[in-house]
């Protein structure tokens, strides 16, 4: 995974700092280029056969409804050929685990055809410890060829706390148990012993056994369509092809890179925890490589929030995949030898042993993969030539929230509900960004459909829906994101409901060239409210204002409660961030979104200077008026800092 | 022409480019950085947006930094910082013919850009 700790030049691959070859003409070799094509699509339709038989066979409404998961194809080395189009951290990650693998299991115990290997080590490779990497070994006529991969994120593996938060802990120690890589299936046996000590852990055996098979599933599959593939086109060819999947993807990479300005961008983003850790990165493009430099991050906290090496990553190439490699095969192994990562030991995102990592992919991993994307976008505004792929920032912070209690049947239950993964999209170039258009980390984001959660957990959604004004205001907005608002249903209690979020004191999805950022993540109770009564009465409120009661406000961005029947919870997720100065959107656009109640008249008026008439129509007199108004605060408001004095840069 | 993006060009090459509004504006060498030559506004991150924290939970920890053209009045950027903060260096690009160690001051963004603000708890 890229080069290890700090100064080291990126390695060099084979086009250096001259002209790019053509895509993959020297890698691919021998092969006849239609026959390299049918092929390396047709291990990319390996990886969506693992992914989909994976999801088919788990249980988990967090692999089957939500997507929470992905697969991976690896050479025999563990360099990482091939990723599946679900959450792309998740594969990212793989290929640390199968080189430890290799290492680990060289001399004891060995590696051998049928087995299956599992780890949730985060210093071995794992991005959080709910993120278990599966990885098999592909074989050919007793010789290893290569290795297929897949991960679900669990819902609870254990640890003083139910689900993925750790509260409380002060080291790894206090979170999750580790498993560094142990041979759950040996020579096509599953070695039960081994599984039943993982499952004793959980709280939630079935669910996550069910998981542990669907991964196997997986990686069988991709292994045994592997070796279709070899028995069809032979070993050479089909190795051949391997190689040049991720020359290919190099070399269009540096051709990309090569046609982008030369400079440096940075960016802070924040993590809110028992303080705040900024996540800095400074991002340097010369020729045709480019390094990502995080060693001006916070310091480690001593658990929950940080992430490990490998997982920052795999954080930056999941930014570097959405906005650079959209027409290329996205071989993380073909990008990292263009891409240099370095950070600190001891810091939020390179957490020094026994730091905790528990909450890592919606924290210190996620703001990685966030803030890189900050920089790729200025740099892609850069450019007039690449003004189409520009992006503004994605949903800057997740808000997830997990659940355990008795369900509507009696049973005991656990739940991570990820609604907020329907975030809201950075805005383009010259169009706003999706309304509810999910993350950067997922080119599949879904969620559930509402009638799935309501049936297997205890809930009763009041609404759902886009949230007016949460995405950045600019010439082109932000996606909207998301405002969710429930009950219990069918118990008397929800005992144990954990929320956590980043971004809630200020918003990560920064706009763009004198956009606005998003809202901020959020989330309140009204406690003993009436809803029960209006509910009797055939009235169903939508919103949290229309029922009465006491309004609790969670201050911290992890907080533990419980939920009655007469509480009403509600939460908004995180929107995308605008583009360009607000004041210069066509006023008819502004018009069209209030008219569509994705933009109120009192924001049009304050963040964009359009005056909406009660006909919707535009008052175009008032809105000319306006906006001098509003540039004129600014003149009068605002003084220059050079000339101040200011402290900074 | 070479720019940082849409609102903001780089005129002349070389050890002496700078960055201009598209107005017209001088917002001073690409060696510096241009949030220090256009004028700026300091408020609460509530000024980022009607949704943007709300409740006030986050006291005033975070502010809203707006950057605004003094020949045009365009808004160049909004940078969310904790107070006290120095001012981000976005965007710096280097020019085809700029002379090697023309990079202004080291450290722009650092390691100061890591550290808490003056007077925040440990
Ligand atoms: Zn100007």
């Amino acid at each position: 995974m890229g080069s290890s700790g700090n100064g080291a030049p990126p390695p060099m691959g084979s086009s250096g700092n001259g002209a790019p070859a053509p895509a993959g003409s020297a890698a691919i070799g021998a092969v006849d280029p239609v026959l390299f094509e049918i092929l390396s699509s047709r291990l990319s339709a390996i990886n969506d056969e693992s992914a989909m038989t994976m999801r088919l066979v788990s249980g988990s409404p967090v692999a089957n409804e939500a997507y929470d998961m992905n697969v991976g194809l690896m050479d025999a080395d563990g360099e990482c050929f091939a990723i599946g189009m679900y959450i792309t951290i998740h594969s990212l990650a793989l290929s640390a685990t199968v080189k430890d693998i290799k290492r680990r299991f060289a001399d004891n115990l060995g590696i051998g055809p049928g087995d299956v290997f599992m780890s949730n080590d985060p210093y071995v490779g794992a991005c959080h410890q709910m993120d278990v990497a599966v990885v098999a070994p592909i074989f050919w006529e007793g010789e290893l060829v290569g290795w297929t991969g897949s991960t679900v994120h669990q819902i609870d593996l254990g640890g003083p706390v139910e689900g993925q938060v750790q509260i409380g802990a002060t080291s790894i120690w206090g979170e999750q148990p580790l498993f560094p890589p142990i041979k759950i299936v040996e020579a096509g046996r599953t070695r039960s012993d081994v599984e039943q000590g993982y499952l004793r852990r959980t709280r939630l055996p079935h669910l996550v056994g069910l998981d542990l098979r669907a991964m196997i599933a997986g990686c069988n599959v991709g292994a045994a369509r592997v070796q279709d593939l070899i028995g069809r086109y032979g070993l050479d060819t089909v190795r051949a092809v391997i190689a040049g999947v991720s020359s290919a993807t190099e070399a269009r990479f540096r051709a990309r890179l090569a046609e982008l300005p030369d400079g440096t961008w940075s960016h802070r983003g924040y993590i809110e925890y028992d303080d705040v850790y900024p996540v800095v990165v400074e991002m340097t493009k010369r020729g045709d490589s480019l390094v990502f430099d995080f060693t001006k991050s916070a310091d480690q906290a001593g658990a929950v929030i940080n992430c490990t090496r490998p997982a920052c990553v795999g954080a930056t190439v999941a930014a570097v995949l959405p906005y650079l490699c959209f027409d290329m095969a996205w071989s993380p192994a073909g990008l990292q030898r263009a891409i240099e990562v370095r950070t600190r030991e001891g810091s939020v995102v390179h957490a020094a042993w026994p730091a905790g990592v528990s909450k890592a992919t919606t924290t210190g991993s996620f703001m990685a993969t966030i803030a890189s994307g900050v920089c790729l976008s200025k740099m892609l505004a850069a450019t007039e030539d690449h003004l189409d792929h520009f992006m503004s920032t994605w949903m800057g912070g997740l808000y997830v929230e997990d659940m355990f209690g008795i369900d509507q049947r009696g049973n005991f239950f656990g739940a991570a509900i990820l609604d907020a993964m329907a975030g809201g999209s950075g805005a383009r170039a010259r169009s706003d960004g999706l309304d509810a258009g999910g993350f950067l980390d997922s080119p599949s984001a879904i969620i559930a459909n509402i009638e799935d959660i309501e049936y297997s957990y205890p809930l009763l959604y009041l609404s759902r829906r886009i949230q007016a004004d949460t995405g950045g205001a600019g010439r082109y907005r932000g996606g909207n994101t998301l405002a969710m608002t429930y009950v219990i249903h069918d118990v008397d209690e929800l005992p144990t409901k954990i929320m956590h979020a980043i971004g809630t004191c200020q918003p990560g999805s920064i706009g763009v060239a004198g956009a606005y950022p998003s809202n901020t993540n959020q989330f309140v109770i009204k406690r003993g409210t009436n809803v029960r009564a209006l509910l009797d009465g055939g009235a169903v409120p939508t919103h949290i204002d229309e029922v009465d009661g006491e309004l609790e406000i969670f201050a911290d961005s992890i907080a533990r409660t419980s939920q009655r029947p007469d509480d009403v919870y509600r939460y908004v997720a995180m929107g995308g961030g605008g583009y360009l100065d607000p004041l210069d959107r066509d006023p008819r656009r502004v018009q069209a979104d209030v008219i569509d109640g994705v933009v109120t008249v009192a924001h049009a008026a304050e963040a964009y200077g359009v005056v909406v008439a009660s006909d919707g129509t535009v008052d175009s007199e008032a809105t000319e008026a306006r906006r001098a108004e509003i540039r004129d605060q600014r003149r009068r408001s605002a003084a220059v800092p050079a000339m101040a004095g200011a402290a900074g840069a | 022409m070479a720019r940082l993006n849409e609102q903001i060009e780089i005129a002349g090459g070389g050890a002496g480019a700078r960055h201009v509004c598209r107005c017209g504006r001088d917002l001073g060498p690409v060696t510096e950085n241009y949030k220090r030559h256009a004028l700026m506004r300091e408020g609460p991150v509530q000024n980022a947006g009607p949704w943007v924290d709300p409740h006030s939970i986050g006291g005033d920890r975070f502010v809203c930094r707006q950057f605004f053209c003094p020949g045009c009045l365009t808004q160049l950027d909004v940078e969310i910082a904790q107070r006290g903060e120095p001012l981000l260096w976005d965007a710096r690009i280097r020019m085809p013919d700029e002379p090697e160690g023309a990079e202004g001051p080291e450290g722009a963004n650092g390691p100061e850009g890591a550290s808490k603000p003056e007077g925040s708890e440990g």
